[in-house]
């Protein structure tokens, strides 16, 4: 494990042409179209958990909302893109957090919101469009990158770069790893994975469960580790 | 002649019949359930409790019945009368429509149903009563279970879970109006667990439903038999009671199986396979033969050593644990009921009261860390009222036989391990709640007082019981009331549980109380072998050999929460770990050790045990000290890896995990600096780059009890251990469910991790009682708070022996093997620490 030499807050890089900042946020910052784009949010889970007899506290939409808004605000972005599992479960329209969401959007009308369609996303299609966001199909080309809820097949992405000439933003696995913070202490934390073209982002979302990723020669891992971004060493 | 002396006479005559005489703690037992009374039967393995239990209520039906008969058939007289009278009793009561449970004989193992289930059949047929004996379990096919419901028998068998599940059914009440009897078989299993508490709420509920009926614990082999009772039947100041303690003089034989030589420099965990070839000639001496082992892992390890020695034991002997497939364990049970099996290696799973009347020697590997245990573990064999129970104890290094010693000095002066019963845990009471609210509801004050009655909720305060209502109903605290959230509902002023699918997820999770996350092991075929834990199968790759239950097998893929495997040849890489593989030395082991290590001080070895530890003792007193009875014993040495600090406090692993932290915590105030910790039985050593300062070394400050909490919580991993111990507080509070291994998961978008649900309490309802739950049973259960403080108190009257060591002493040496172990691989970790051995041996000259 290593800590990045330069700013620890976010990690500057160059894919296919495209310059891009992870943020320790579980974000990901395209300075060259002004926009941050996110992945995972599953708005509504603890909802519908509760709704089914599973205790969960309330709070996970108003706070995620406030880390939207602050992330909005510190880039300065005109554009937020959703890469995805906007909403978690459509069938149920709990009452609260459908509330929240529309009156938060109805105070940034001003921001432009793109998302890609996640497999969550299915069954909100009426919320989705009562927010007014830009909906674009999988795999659209959006600006100077390519936009997908399911990541292109890591094996293939990795050793067959040739097809893809830009930058793929995907997300869906909520990418997560392992590290030791104290002698046999493992603790699990939010990562990016990066691909020779393709960038796994984490999940935004607050409720949402990890998917332990395997390291692979060609890929890097980044963990957002509370406000800092850390490296974690290649096999 | 009175209906009830026919009824006793009846029973006498049974007896007879068999060529057997009741045990006067038999009669004693009737007698006091004829009297009105409840009661706890303590008493030996295989002493005969089962009948003591059971043929009370059955001379209470008699004496009832005959009187029935007697109206109905006016002529006969004497003994004709009872023998006409009880079976026209018996068409009697077919008669009746439905029949009804008149005893509810709950028992903390699947596998031990269907034993008790033949046995007390046969006591009924032979009795003429006409009862029907049946069992219900997770096991039992659905079709019984509705035929069940349906018609009652008139014996149930039944674990806690599926009694619990039973109240969760509106028809309680009547399905309990006839019963007379509970009997909650092997207490001592139950007591102080969670399932221990669910079986104290249960017993509540019923006897509110039925206040006639009648409570029955059996316990073998326990030391604290009041606490015991009081916690079975409650803190009602009413209920009329006796202890009753039964035939403690089975006949024990147990013996030592001492290596050649004592090693002046024992590690855990090595000599063992060494004896294979002695223990291979005991199984093969005995007729039926048991091999008990302390962890799963080395029951696969020594089934491998006793087939190698003995490969004519091919085909006539098993291993048996409790991650085996039910099927297998089952097979091998009756192979070893029927005495086809001349051996099985097993661990606990086979610790509990299944009649192997062919067994006839017990084989104990390791310590088995308690002197109840080795004599629930000996009392296997010759499971029969008057026969003898044979034990041979081998060691897995030479300080186990101080263990030894210490556990038969625990059998001669009966000073047995206590289990203390657990002080209301939420999670069961919120699961209770909600069964109550489902099994027809419940008025809240009414269950209060129920629940209060429960020896483990009887100081449960008001704000509690209030934060369960509300969790079960709006999922948090008034103020935090979770909108949306509904599990039980208000209908009518009464707590009910109506949503059909919420109904059929608390039921499926009744019965999770004890089973962890563990992922199926089957062949490609479909056959099952088995379960392993998750954490094991994350380290094994596709291709990778290793075994279970005796066989190697080779992992193909995993898929769905199943490991499909294959068979294979050769060398294995890796055996099976199970989690809680390593038991504690019990409280009153730990004083034994000192006090026999008290004696060595003086100079006094007694017996041969002791004796043939000499070359040992005498090693350590030489090159340190042997600590006396009011004296802890410190040792400092400097070599390669840095400066130790030894301390040998007796108190168990846990208690020096404890302890361990907090002094390395403490010694650092002072200066800050780094330890390393390594801990086993005996004691625990600390390990740094600069050398403490024996003024340092004050026993006032270093092991004063103040800030103890403070010092625990600061210096332990607090949160990471309270989020494994919410693992099963979640899932006992039913906020996750896993469903049972090898059965889909529910619909994917309910899922989510306990750690989830533990990290978003501690941010958004950071007042949640189940997360306080977490942090107690840390303390309590996991670093046993209770237990370091007596420890500290103790240490704070006791004398500091100091001693600056040249090289490793004999205590030190385990301590010094296990920091190794952390670092090198298993094979070569076994050369290195022979040479280090031969190095000791050479460079000192010992004195005889």
């Amino acid at each position: 494990m290593d800590a990045l030499n330069s700013d620890c807050k976010r990690m500057k890089l160059m894919l296919e042409g495209t310059s891009i900042h992870l943020l320790p946020e579980r974000a990901v910052w395209l300075p060259q179209m002004n926009a941050v784009c996110i992945a995972d949010t599953h708005f509504g889970k603890a909802a519908t958990f509760r709704l089914a007899g599973l205790a969960v506290p309330e709070g996970t939409t108003t706070a995620m909302l406030k880390r939207i808004d602050k992330l909005v605000a510190e880039t300065g972005a005109e554009t937020l893109i959703v890469l995805g599992d906007f909403t978690h479960s459509g069938k149920v329209a709990a009452r609260d957090y459908v509330d929240e969401l529309v009156a938060w959007r109805d105070s940034n009308m001003g921001l432009n919101i793109v998302l890609v369609l996640g497999n969550h996303d299915r069954h909100s299609r009426g919320l989705i469009e009562r927010l007014a966001f830009h909906i674009v199909q999988e795999g659209e080309r959006f600006g100077q990158v390519e936009l997908r809820h399911f990541p292109n097949s890591t094996t293939a992405d990795s050793l067959n770069p040739q097809g893809n000439t830009c930058l793929v933003l995907s997300g869906h696995l909520h990418p997560g790893c392992a590290i030791a913070v104290a002698p046999k202490v493992w603790k699990k934390f939010p990562c990016f994975v990066l691909g020779q073209t393709q960038i796994i982002l984490p999940a935004f979302g607050e409720f949402t469960g990890l998917a332990q990723v395997d390291r692979t020669p060609f890929q890097r891992i980044i963990a957002c580790v509370e406000d800092e971004l850390i490296e974690i060493d290649p096999v | 002649m009175s209906d009830r002396q026919r009824a006793l006479d009846h029973v006498e005559t049974w007896f007879r019949n068999r060529g057997e005489t009741p045990f006067p703690f038999q009669r004693r037992a009737w007698r006091s359930f004829l009297r009105g009374n409840h009661g706890l039967v303590h008493s030996a393995t295989g002493s005969g409790k089962t009948l003591a239990a059971f043929l009370g209520v059955v001379m209470d039906h008699l004496s009832h019945d005959s009187e029935l008969a007697r109206k109905s058939t006016t002529t006969d007289v004497g003994d004709a009368v009872s023998q006409d009278g009880f079976k026209s009793a018996a068409a009697l009561r077919k008669r009746r429509n439905a029949s009804q449970i008149r005893v509810l004989w709950l028992t903390p193992l699947r596998s031990l149903a269907s034993d008790i289930e033949e046995n007390l059949r046969i006591v009924c047929n032979e009795l003429g009563l006409g009862w029907h004996v049946e069992t219900r379990t997770g096991d039992t096919p659905s079709s019984i279970r509705q035929r069940q419901s349906k018609a009652y028998p008139e014996v149930l068998i039944t674990t806690p879970e599926s009694c619990s599940l039973m109240l969760s059914y509106a028809d309680t009440q009547t399905r309990f109006s006839e019963l007379k009897l509970i009997v909650v078989d092997e207490w001592h299993e139950l007591l102080g667990s969670k399932r221990g508490v669910q079986v104290e709420l249960a017993l509540a509920r019923i006897r509110s439903l039925c206040p006639n009926v009648r409570i029955w614990g059996l316990s073998a082999t326990l030391g604290n038999t009041t606490e015991a009772l009081e916690t079975l039947l409650g803190s009602d100041g009413l209920l009329s009671f006796e202890l009753i303690e039964g035939a403690s003089k089975k006949k024990l034989k147990i013996e030592a199986m001492l290596p050649d030589k004592a090693e002046r420099f024992p590690w855990s965990g090595h000599i063992g396979t060494q004896l294979a070839s002695r223990v291979a000639e005991i199984v093969l001496a005995s007729k039926s033969c048991l091999v008990f082992t302390n962890t799963r892992a080395q029951t696969e390890i020594w089934y491998r050593s006793l087939l190698a020695v003995a490969p004519e034991l091919v085909g006539q002997m098993a291993a048996h644990h409790g991650s085996l497939d039910q099927k297998l364990r089952w097979w091998i049970e009756d192979n070893l009921r029927s005495g086809k099996l001349r051996c099985c290696v097993c661990t606990s799973s086979l610790d509990l009261g299944v009649d192997f009347s062919h067994v006839d020697q017990v084989i104990q590997i390791g310590s088995p860390k308690g002197a109840a245990r080795l004599l629930q573990r000996a009392g296997r064999s010759g499971h029969a009222p008057g026969k003898t129970s044979k034990l041979t104890f081998v060691p897995t290094n030479s300080m186990e036989i101080i263990e030894y010693v210490g556990l038969t000095d625990g059998i001669v002066s009966k000073t047995l391990e206590c289990r203390p019963p657990l002080k209301q845990p939420i999670d069961v009471l919120t699961q209770h709640c909600v069964t109550i609210a489902l099994g027809g509801g419940f008025v809240a004050d009414e269950l209060l007082q129920e629940v209060r009655r429960t020896a483990a909720y009887r100081n449960l305060s008001d704000e509690q019981w209030q934060w369960t209502l509300d969790f079960i109903q709006r999922g948090g605290d008034s103020l935090v009331a979770y909108p949306d959230f509904k599990r039980v509902q208000m209908v009518d002023g009464r707590y009910t549980l109506v949503d059909r699918r919420l109904a059929a997820r608390h039921r499926m999770s009744i019965g999770t109380i004890v089973s962890d996350a563990s992922i199926h092991v089957q062949y490609l075929n479909g056959a099952r072998l088995g379960t392993v834990e998750e954490s094991f199968l994350a380290k094994i790759k596709v291709g990778d050999k290793f075994m279970l239950g005796g066989k190697t097998i080779t992992l193909v893929k995993l898929y769905d929460n199943t490991a499909y495997v294959k068979r294979a040849t050769g060398s294995v890489t890796a055996i099976p770990r199970w989690m809680g593989g390593r038991m504690p030395l019990s409280n009153e082991l730990s004083q034994a050790i000192r006090s026999r290590l008290d004696q060595a001080s003086h100079g006094q070895l007694q017996g041969k045990e002791m004796r043939w530890l000499k070359p040992l003792l005498r090693a350590q007193e030489q090159s340190s000290a042997i600590p006396a009875w009011n004296e802890l014993l410190v040792e400092r040495l400097k070599n390669r890896d840095g400066h130790y600090l030894f301390f040998y406090p007796f108190d168990g692993r846990l208690v020096h995990e404890g302890l361990a932290a907090i002094i390395a915590h403490r010694l650092s105030n002072i200066e800050p600096m780094t330890f390393s910790l390594t801990m086993n039985d005996y004691g625990f050593a600390l390990v740094s780059s600069k050398e403490v300062p024996v003024a340092w070394m004050n026993h006032h400050t270093l092991f004063s009890d103040k800030n103890l909490e403070a010092d625990i919580l600061g210096s332990l991993n607090a949160t990471e251990m309270g989020k494994r111990q919410f693992k099963e507080i979640a899932r006992v509070s039913n906020l996750v469910f896993q469903g049972y291994p090898g059965q889909k998961k529910l619909s994917r978008h309910l899922q989510a991790s306990s750690n989830l649900f533990y990290d978003v309490f501690q941010n958004y309802d950071p007042g949640n009682l189940l997360l306080r739950q977490a942090e107690t049973e840390v303390l309590d259960q996991q670093l046993q708070l209770e237990r370091i403080r007596n420890s500290l108190a103790r240490i704070q009257t006791s004398k500091l022996v100091v001693q600056s060591l040249a090289k490793p002493s004999p205590f030190s040496f385990g301590l010094i093997v296990d920091r190794m172990r952390e670092r090198v691989s298993s094979e070569s970790l076994g050369d290195r620490v022979r040479q280090m051995q031969e190095r000791l041996e050479k460079d000192t000259v010992w004195t005889h």
